[in-house]
């Protein structure tokens, strides 16, 4: 295999380009999903194929193929040199790359028990426990909802200057997700397990009681109110903290939409952006953690980088493209979702790091205001800097005290103001909030979380 | 000579009745699309992506096995089918399984391909998505200019083992500007966009000044104070809130399964009476049209709400079996990123072409009748689909003050229950578009602008 991609990447810089890379996938998955006590579908997944890259004086072409022969293989290179050519000299805007050093390396993402060794029914029998376990929880449990999904294989990437790196993937993760009704009232509850690793992901306590807490979440939230409209003081757990830095701040960071002129946050390295109880970190090296990979999508090791420290803005996201024209060095940021896709810059696991609080000190020193947990999902507009995110519930706080039970709310605030609102962060630190990000079409699988988190004003879409 | 997929798919169906299952159906794709990146108004990426393969679904005693490979190569569909077998055998029977469709007679649907636009060359491609960038230049706070475009070639065929065997052959065209502004310090940003079948419809001056002249207005945006206020939508938000309510509510599973804010009200006022909206397989030039669904169902036309009253659901062909009823033809395979059906997404039901019907006049007709209001033009949320609340942020929006949009506003919120937002429809619009988003698949909504008589909006800024 190495000989024969060593070949297509000579092949194609005789073709007369700057640089060529290459990422080839062989991966195969599993997923099961079961609705009500029975499984609804069983499916067995396999992608192969390659996607190869060229680059010329600041453009990109790019080709896949899913035909991992010699013939297709010369044949996609060939097309991927001609895209880059067909763009004009003055449609562009010109650029070296300054390649780091190659990197060889073969690496597998630790795996205790590979999902592709244990059997289907075995795979079955799990998802149908998670099911019956939602059920029986409660006699307002009106429909449940199961997927479990793994994925083995590998992941090469290879590069004209020499860099050639295979990771063999295991990841694996289970989602619940439960309806209940009492009289005209009906509410969902979600839980989620996912991590990088093998079976041994859905055999731990927390993987085996996903049906029954999203069944207590959703019977829960059936006398839950409404949450109200307008600006609180607001306290969010770990999870919440997670999809609410990523969403806040780690988009804004990410390099290739700073030179896309689409962040606020462009030329303010070295300013300060956040109260200076504030640190903000992106660390892909967190084994387990569903956005961990050792190397990136363009070979680069991965590595911990401090966005924000003390409150002061220290570091971008970068891939090779983005630190060359920014002067850095790549710091391991790039991913493409699969081999059709170009790696763009991306996050990994992403957290705000702790303070000095109990999570009992902030409530008691909250005279009014929202705690919410969990997290739905979020977006962002980095250029206008604003952004949203959705918890799961929320309590009031009233004289220091949680009183009612608050349903989902979008929760909206400013990047530049809302990192200088922190003003109490709890002391322990929690990353547990796997999810899918996506952006430009792609999607990633990230992880997030934070200690417990107080923003002195945010608004509420509430009724 | 590339082989027949119909050809192919029944190699498949064989192979997974011989290894056993009860019934089968394959679904082939190939695809080709040529996409071009503006970023600050230079040309960054072209690039061209080439796709085949096929899934496999395989029935025994009603459990539903699935397989796909990236690979139409004939030792690989066998497998494929083979596994798909397998699958099903590992999962427990499902006595609501009745069968897969039967064969029916698909109807012709006008507009689904385009020669120039299946052809067309990376050169031509380059000069749209410069030419969408650069009219986008239009006054000197208009800090960067990006834009994208994307032409796709798509072939799908469906074949099942109780002989339905159909082939539709489709193009599509996605086209996008962003425009970003800065003054003082200060940024924002809008965009247009705009999806056809045929890469004539794209006019990229339009979409380059309509992407920049709303930067330039949602710049310096306010924060306002919290109040219940009438609501403008332009037809792209309306159509994002009708595509993530409408297309999960009225989803037949999610009905049966009671997870839907709209279970038990069929045939119930869930609208205003100017509210009527049908989900058509058939549109002409509908980017969501085909002749048939995912499973080889025929498209069709089904009304869902009729002058505000909740007249059906929408079904794939095991949700319409469960009922005893025809499928509506609204299976499909998604995959998030992809706007064509593609064999390695999971089966779900999903609108073809929503399509509310449109009343009179236009955008600027709803603003005028609104003393002190809002207009949304994005909201990228979604409502819970078990309550029906909706809660978002208003992405870009504006206030009205006496019938004039203006001013943009920023940090705002809106909180709305859907059965209230439909109910409070007061004007309707006849400036409908189609809108298509490649990150929510292949659906397609086609909708005017709307007046919503009151709706929460949070701000934050404080009450004096």
């Amino acid at each position: 295999m190495k000989d024969l991609l060593e070949h297509i990447l000579e092949y194609g810089m005789n073709l007369d380009v700057e640089f060529i890379d290459m990422r080839v996938q062989d991966t195969a998955g599993t997923t099961i999903r079961a609705i009500n006590g029975r499984t609804k579908q069983l499916i067995k997944s396999h992608n192969k194929g390659a996607g190869i890259r060229a680059f010329i004086d600041g453009s990109w072409g790019f080709s896949c193929t899913n035909n991992l022969d010699k013939g297709s293989l010369r044949k996609t290179a060939k097309t991927a040199v001609k895209m880059a050519k067909a763009i004009p000299q003055k449609m562009k805007h010109q650029f070296k790359l300054k390649l780091p050093k190659p990197t060889v390396a073969s690496v597998e993402i630790p795996a205790k028990k590979r999902a592709a060794d244990v059997p289907i029914d075995e795979k079955v029998k799990y998802v149908l426990a998670l099911d019956k376990s939602a059920r029986e929880s409660s006699p307002k449990v009106v429909n449940t909802n199961e997927r479990y999904s793994d994925g083995t294989g590998a992941l090469v990437v290879c590069n004209s200057n020499g860099t050639y790196v295979e990771t063999r993937l295991n990841v694996a993760l289970a989602v619940v997700s439960v309806f209940a009704q009492e009289g005209g009232v009906r509410q969902q509850g979600f839980e989620i397990e996912a991590g990088t690793g093998g079976y041994e992901i859905v055999e731990t306590e927390r993987a085996t009681e996903l049906g029954v807490s999203a069944a207590q979440k959703a019977v829960r939230l059936l006398k839950a109110k409404p949450a109200p409209a307008g600006k609180f003081v607001t306290i969010m757990d770990p999870r919440l903290t997670g999809v609410f830095i990523h969403e806040a701040f780690g988009h804004a960071c990410e390099a290739d939409t700073i030179l896309a002129g689409g962040s606020i946050l462009e030329g303010k390295i070295g300013e300060n952006v956040g109260s200076d109880v504030v640190t903000v970190v992106d660390d892909p090296t967190l084994e387990g953690a569903f956005g961990y990979f050792p190397y990136d999508s363009e070979g680069t090791q991965a590595k911990r980088k401090l966005l924000v420290e003390n409150g002061v803005l220290k570091e971008f996201m970068h891939n090779i493209e983005t630190a060359s024209r920014m002067h850095v060095e790549p710091n391991g940021s790039a991913r493409a979702e699969t081999y059709q896709n170009i790696p763009i810059v991306r996050m990994s696991n992403t957290y705000i790091s702790p303070g000095t609080w109990t999570f009992e000190e902030i409530i008691e020193d909250t005279t009014e205001g929202i705690y919410a947990m969990g997290s739905i999902y979020g977006y962002v507009n980095s250029a206008k800097g604003q952004f949203m995110f959705k918890p799961e519930e929320a309590y009031m706080i009233q004289g220091g005290e949680l009183t009612s039970l608050l349903r989902e709310a979008a929760i909206s605030g400013l990047i530049l103001e809302v990192l200088k609102n922190i003003d109490a962060l709890g002391k322990e630190l929690v990353i547990r909030d796997p999810g899918t990000c996506g952006k430009s079409l792609q999607g990633a699988r990230v992880d997030d979380g934070g200690p417990h988190t107080r923003v002195k004003e945010m608004v509420f879409g509430g009724f | 000579m590339e082989k027949s997929l119909i050809d192919l798919g029944s190699k498949a169906v064989e192979a997974a009745i011989k290894a056993r299952a009860d019934q089968a159906e394959a679904l082939l794709n190939r695809t080709r699309h040529l996409t071009v990146t503006v970023e600050k108004g230079s040309v960054k990426n072209a690039y061209t992506v080439s796709d085949e393969g096929l899934s496999v679904r395989a029935i025994s005693r009603g459990s539903v096995g699935f397989s796909y490979a990236t690979t139409l190569e004939t030792g690989s569909i066998l497998a494929t089918a083979k596994s798909a077998a397998t699958q099903a055998k590992a999962g427990t029977p499902d006595p609501d399984f009745k069968s897969l469709p039967r064969p029916k007679r698909v109807p012709t649907v006008k507009g689904l391909y385009d020669k120039k636009t299946a052809e067309v060359d990376s050169a031509d491609l380059l000069e749209i998505a410069v030419r969408i960038a650069e009219s986008q230049k239009i006054d000197k706070r208009i800090y960067s200019v990006n834009s994208a475009i994307r032409c796709g070639w798509h072939q799908c065929a469906v074949v099942n083992s109780l002989g339905v065997e159909c082939e539709d052959i489709s193009t599509l065209v996605y086209a996008e500007g962003e425009a970003i502004t800065k003054e003082k310090g200060e940024m924002s940003s809008s965009f247009e966009l705009k999806t056809a079948r045929n890469l004539s419809e794209i006019d990229p001056q339009k979409i380059g000044r309509v992407a920049a002249n709303y930067a330039l207005k949602s710049i310096h945006g306010k924060k306002i104070e919290t109040a219940k206020l009438p609501v403008v939508l332009d037809s792209i938000a309306a159509s994002l809130i009708f595509l993530m309510s409408i297309m999960p509510g009225v989803n037949a599973e999610n009905i049966q399964y009671k997870r839907s804010f709209l279970c038990e009200k069929l045939g119930e006022k869930v609208g205003s009476d100017i509210f009527t909206a049908a989900d058509d397989g058939t549109y002409l030039g509908g980017v969501g049209s085909l002749t048939f669904d995912a499973e080889g169902t025929p498209s069709r036309k089904t009304e869902i709400v009729r002058k505000g009253v909740l007249e059906s659901f929408i079904y794939d062909s095991y949700t319409a079996r469960k009922e005893g009823r025809e499928s509506t033809g609204n299976a499909f395979r998604v995959v998030p990123g992809d706007m064509f059906q593609n064999y390695r997404g999971l089966p779900v039901i999903g609108v073809r072409n929503l399509v509310i019907e449109p009343g009179k006049g236009t955008i600027e007709d709803l603003i005028s009748d609104v003393k002190n209001g809002i207009l949304i033009r994005t909201t990228w949320d979604r409502p819970n689909i078990a309550t029906g609340e909706f809660s978002g942020l208003i992405a870009e929006g504006y206030k009205i003050e006496d019938g004039k949009a203006k001013y943009a506003i920023r940090q705002t919120n809106i909180g709305i229950n859907m059965i209230d937002f439909f109910k409070r429809i007061v004007a309707v619009a006849a400036d409908s578009r189609q809108f298509q988003l490649p990150s929510r698949g292949p659906h397609c909504v086609i909708s005017p602008s709307i007046m919503i008589e009151e709706a929460m909006i949070s701000g934050a800024r404080s009450e004096k």
